[in-house]
């Protein structure tokens, strides 16, 4: 069942959540639509990241359907390193 | 027509998924559910690894019931595993998503049953 930890890792210590590019971002809310999870919320400028760590660990899919490429994730193979730094740290807590 | 479930998980970290049980889930798939002739479990179809396996699973003949989020995003993102498989994906032909985003097991479990045994041959 789903929970605030992955692979037991409590969830807000893992730097996985998007960003959005003010300058790209054109506002048309295919993200808000798209995040089951309310990740986005529409802001002044732009759309804002305001529940991060509601962010699947390791999903990026919206950055696949926003049509101005203003979203952007961590690095997926430094990702996965840190991931396994982070494991080793939680393993014995 | 031959039946089968692919089931994501969405790496059992989805929160619109917490109340879901996949192990209870798919245990009661396997033994209440006859008219499934197999059932797949996998982290993430939508991603490379996902896609891959549905190249080498998918072919013409069978109706795909997939276990995932809702059915808009899933035409988007399993589009390209059909794709890889030379498989054309049809909704309610050869395809039928069913959502499983904020319901719980149980009302999970209903859903596919009823859709197996209703939809298809």
């Amino acid at each position: 069942m789903a929970s605030n930890s992955y692979m037991g890792i409590p969830r807000e210590k893992i730097p996985w959540y998007p960003a959005v590019d003010e300058n790209a971002c054109t506002k048309c809310s295919t993200c808000l639509d798209f995040c089951a999870n309310d990740v986005f919320e529409q802001g002044e400028g732009s759309v804002e990241v305001v529940r991060p760590y509601n962010c699947v660990v390791g999903c990026s899919s919206c950055q696949n359907v926003c049509p101005s490429g203003a979203i952007r994730f961590p690095d997926m193979r430094q990702f996965v390193e840190t991931l396994k730094k982070l494991r080793e740290e939680y393993r014995n807590k | 027509m031959k039946k089968a479930i692919l089931i994501c998980t969405c790496s059992f970290a989805c929160p619109s998924m917490k109340d879901i049980d996949f192990a209870e889930l798919s245990e009661k798939i396997r033994l209440e559910i006859p008219e499934a002739s197999y059932m797949v479990l996998h982290p993430r179809i939508c991603e490379r690894n996902g896609e891959e396996m549905m190249a080498d699973l998918l072919k013409e003949g069978v109706i795909y019931y997939t276990i995932a989020c809702k059915p808009e995003k899933q035409e988007k993102l399993l589009r390209d595993g059909f794709q890889k498989a030379g498989v054309i994906m049809e909704r309610d032909k050869n395809w039928v998503p069913i959502s499983v985003q904020f319901k719980n097991t149980d009302q999970v479990f209903e859903e596919i049953e009823r859709a197996l045994k209703n939809g298809g041959e």
